[in-house]
């Protein structure tokens, strides 16, 4: 059994609740780069990237707090505290809940199927970005070209951060419930 | 991987392909440098991509039908690729081509493993190059006192362009760096074969 995931206070154990989600995550980041942009201007975005990373890192994957699983498995260690030399299952233990940070091979797959196509989305991104902003450069100067870059960070640092979290939390099914009744259970003992 | 020649060079052993990938990057960074002592990589930038795109297209292959690497999709082209040779290329004239095969392009459950693999790993270490184009970005809007204003936006593209030639090639080049020596398997399969005849 895994623990139970959530969004800061919001349950996302459904599939519809995940996707719920990863829609009102992106949605509230468009909302917000329009109204800074109309209110204080397009310079203004840069002030909001501290912002983008934060709430990257409750999605998770990156960290603990989020629910996605941790991505890396030094930070697991990290995590589980058998990088201080602590056993991760006392600690478990004197805790009283399960770990989120076991991962199986389904989890692993999952993240590496996810990283792969928010690399192929970005990277078509990059590619454009790179066919065009030669011809801004050589007709507006570099200044312009800073100035569009910075632009340009917010939403791709967003999507950069929170693509492959968003992906597997909007591909993932729902999980089947534990039995109820381990009465049924066959249970095989080795003799030896 | 598709091709197992490059050029006329055995690509099958890893350290050959490493060298490969050591020689992409450093034909890059040679021409980067030259482009920015020509003219700041103002005009000269784009060929640094256009190279980039003709080197990952030609010799890297993964997102697109030639090069190295099977396409990631798994796809092959509609068309036969370019005749090798005279042959190909008078069948080619008179229609008798065939079309491609498209199991040759077809990803195994190994290979469609490595690719999600390297693609996480390249990801990774974007995320990294982001960071510091977000902080030169940050710092061409509000200049630090140790850095001459500038100088700002020419490092600010400096960064950038390095960043976007990774960022086409880095998955490719780690899939190349990190497989392994192609004629174990056919080592393995010469020693199978041996003891499945000597049953």
């Amino acid at each position: 059994m895994k623990s139970p995931r959530a969004f800061l206070f919001f349950s996302v154990e459904t599939q519809s609740r995940r996707r719920g989600l990863v829609v009102a995550y992106y949605g509230f980041f468009a909302a917000l780069s329009v109204a800074m942009v109309l209110w204080r201007g397009p310079s203004s975005l840069d002030k909001l990237l501290q912002f983008a990373v934060i709430c990257a890192l409750f999605l998770g994957g990156i960290t603990a707090a989020g629910p996605v699983r941790l991505f890396s498995p030094w930070q697991r260690k990290f995590a589980d505290g058998s990088a201080y030399g602590i056993d991760p299952r006392r600690l478990r233990a004197a805790t009283g809940r399960p770990s989120q940070l076991r991962v199986d091979e389904h989890d692993l797959h999952a993240r590496d199927l996810a990283h792969y196509k928010a690399y192929a989305a970005i990277r078509g991104a990059i590619v454009l970005f790179a066919l065009f902003a030669p011809l801004m450069i050589s007709t507006a100067g570099p200044g312009v070209f800073a100035r569009l870059v910075s632009l340009l960070c917010f939403p791709f640092c967003v999507l950069f951060l929170s693509l492959p979290q968003a992906i597997i939390l909007w591909t993932e099914p729902d999980q089947e419930p534990d039995p109820e009744d381990p009465r049924f259970q066959t249970v095989y003992r080795a003799v030896p | 991987m598709r091709k197992t020649t490059l050029l006329g060079i055995n690509m099958e052993r890893q350290t050959a392909r490493r060298r490969l990938v050591v020689a992409v990057y450093a034909f890059f960074a040679l021409l980067i440098l030259g482009g920015w002592r020509l003219d700041h990589l103002h005009e000269t930038g784009i060929y640094v991509y256009f190279a980039a795109m003709l080197v990952n297209w030609r010799i890297l292959g993964g997102y697109g039908s030639g090069g190295l690497i099977k396409p990631f999709t798994g796809k092959g082209p509609r068309n036969q690729p370019m005749p090798s040779n005279l042959v190909e290329l008078e069948l080619r004239a008179a229609g008798n081509l065939p079309a491609p095969d498209r199991l040759e392009y077809r990803n195994d459950e190994r290979e469609l493993e490595r690719r999600d693999r390297v693609h996480y790993q390249a990801y990774q270490g974007m995320v990294g190059l982001l960071g510091c184009i977000w902080l030169f970005s940050t710092w061409q809007m509000h200049p630090p006192r140790f850095v001459r204003p500038e100088i700002l936006p020419f490092l600010l593209y400096a960064l950038v362009l390095p960043a976007i030639v990774l960022a086409v090639t880095l998955p490719q080049a780690i899939l190349l760096w990190t497989e392994p020596d192609m004629e174990m398997d056919l080592e393995e399969e010469r020693t199978s074969a041996t003891v499945n005849s000597a049953r």
